[in-house]
């Protein structure tokens, strides 16, 4: 599903954030990306979804070469990956449906298209209750499963969560982790970027250990520390 | 069909989201337009004025009393085959003493006395097909003078001359003014745009991260610029057709005699014109606008 070829990654301030990554994730993989702030964890998914490119190296998402990637097929590259962000990036002046029915509006669905996979969506994160209300109006830990929502509700095939806790108090984090566990076991991969080593040791799910941006450990059923 | 429903609705709230702006915007671009359809207006009628003018320049040769009537014709005949010249004619003295006669019965201020002898000589009067060739003409007719058949060359190319210049200085000079009012037009779209777009660059990148086309991002702005673009142009246009009567009205009491009719034809032209213009300038401004928040999202 996911490789990555030999890929480095320098800044033009000379930064080198990535170096001579190899790395593959299968189809309905569960893979963390550990390592202290810096090490290149976020640079790694801004080139899978094509906000920065490769140095050197291959990145390929799908069978496509991502950097070779024309600029119009871009969005069709991003439809297949749902990201969620630590500060989830709801629209504030746009309810809970609004904001989940946005992403298939934008992309070009027809009404009865946007309306029930909105519902199918909202019901998966469990906020079908609260499908009126504003953000402003909902937890730290609701407003997450509205961005995981609306990820999801153009049912990618692969989920990027760039530290879904990190805004969150333990109990709301473990809820929000059995989503997107719940998520991953329906069939869609998903790679976690996080520093709770709480949840990493828990579940015991592949690592992928990044420092100084290289990959330093790279294990299935790891611990957040070696 | 809701793609489309969704950028024209996304389009009207982008323009009455932040009314200020869109309205100043809409304004500058209406004065934009009445000074292009201004422009355009008085160069019709300048252009309608020359060659209503050019086509009644024309040289005129005094004949001398004792000049041969074959020497006369032989000199209209050649003449006639300049092709500056579209026609010749031959004014007797009669016919020119009938014409004076003709002039004093209908001026008030004018009266012939009883003159005896016919004191009007005989003329070649020279229609010319080009006016800028009056010149040229007359120069080579004065070598004639002394020859024993012409005594005098008559041209009076000067209000022809002068409103040539008038003609190439205003269009010269309207182009620059243009020029500038479109600068200042793209520069207050494109501002207002960009507000609209800084204003919304959270749903941008939500847009651009779920997989909106850059079609689907841009659109409603580059509408939106459409927008203030038709907004300014129905206001130019209702002040045109408020404007037009009165200033119709003076053109032709300060023009006088000349037919500058502008028809049906001409309003049809003109309204198209400044509402493709104004559709023009909100578009590429806003584009312009929207392509730099677009590029952010995606490395190219």
């Amino acid at each position: 599903m996911i490789r990555l070829e030999d890929v480095s990654k320098r800044y033009p301030n000379g930064t080198a954030a990535l170096e001579d990554v190899d790395l593959t994730i299968d189809q309905g993989d569960f893979a963390f990306l550990v390592g202290s702030s810096g090490a290149g964890k976020s640079t790694l998914i801004r080139l899978l979804i094509r906000e920065e490119l490769p140095t050197t190296g291959r990145v390929i998402v799908d069978d496509r070469d991502v950097a070779r990637l024309r600029r119009s097929q871009i969005p069709y590259l991003r439809r297949i990956i749902g990201v969620v962000f630590q500060d989830f990036k709801l629209l504030p002046t746009k309810t809970v449906t609004e904001n989940i029915a946005f992403a298939l509006l934008v992309t070009g669905h027809e009404g009865h298209i946007v309306r029930e996979e909105t519902d199918r969506a909202l019901a998966l994160v469990g906020l079908t209750h609260r499908r009126t209300h504003f953000p402003r109006e909902l937890s730290g830990g609701e407003q997450q499963r509205v961005a995981i929502a609306r990820a999801l509700v153009n049912r990618p095939r692969v989920l990027i969560a760039d530290e879904p806790t990190g805004n969150l108090d333990p109990v709301t984090s473990w809820e929000i982790i059995k989503l997107l566990t719940r998520v991953q076991e329906l069939g869609t991969t998903l790679i976690m970027a996080t520093h709770n080593a709480e949840i990493v040791n828990a579940l015991r799910r592949r690592v992928i250990h990044l420092d100084h941006g290289s990959v330093v450990r790279d294990e299935r059923e790891g611990l957040y520390a070696a | 069909m809701r793609r489309v429903g969704y950028v024209l609705t996304a389009a009207w709230q982008g323009f009455w989201r932040n009314p200020v702006m869109s309205i100043a915007a809409t304004l500058t671009v209406s004065l934009m337009l009445l000074l292009f359809a201004f422009f355009i207006v008085t160069d019709r009628g300048l252009q309608a004025a020359v060659s209503a003018l050019e086509s009644k320049v024309e040289l005129v040769l005094y004949l001398d009393e004792g000049a041969r009537p074959s020497d006369v014709l032989a000199l209209k005949a050649r003449i006639e085959k300049d092709p500056a010249v579209s026609r010749v004619d031959y004014v007797t003295k009669q016919q020119a003493l009938e014409r004076l006669a003709a002039l004093a019965q209908r001026k008030d201020d004018f009266t012939l006395v009883d003159i005896g002898a016919n004191p009007l000589p005989a003329s070649l009067e020279i229609k010319l097909a080009n006016a800028q060739e009056t010149g040229r003409l007359a120069s080579s007719l004065k070598e004639e003078l002394g020859h024993g058949v012409v005594t005098d060359v008559i041209d009076n190319p000067t209000v022809v001359e002068k409103l040539l210049t008038i003609t190439r200085v205003l269009s010269i000079g309207g182009i620059a003014v243009l020029a500038m009012m479109l600068f200042v037009a793209l520069f207050v779209i494109v501002n207002t745009i960009r507000i609209a777009v800084h204003a919304r660059r959270d749903e941008i990148e939500i847009m651009q991260l779920v997989g909106a086309t850059d079609w689907f991002v841009s659109w409603p702005f580059i509408l939106e610029g459409m927008l203030v673009g038709t907004f300014g142009a129905i206001v130019a246009l209702a002040v045109l057709a408020a404007a037009s009567g009165p200033v119709t009205t003076a053109m032709i009491g300060f023009l006088d005699i000349l037919p500058v009719s502008l028809g049906v034809n001409f309003v049809l032209e003109l309204g198209f014109g400044v509402l493709g213009f104004a559709l023009f300038v909100g578009g590429a401004g806003a584009s312009l606008s929207v392509r730099s928040q677009l590029a952010k999202g995606i490395r190219a």
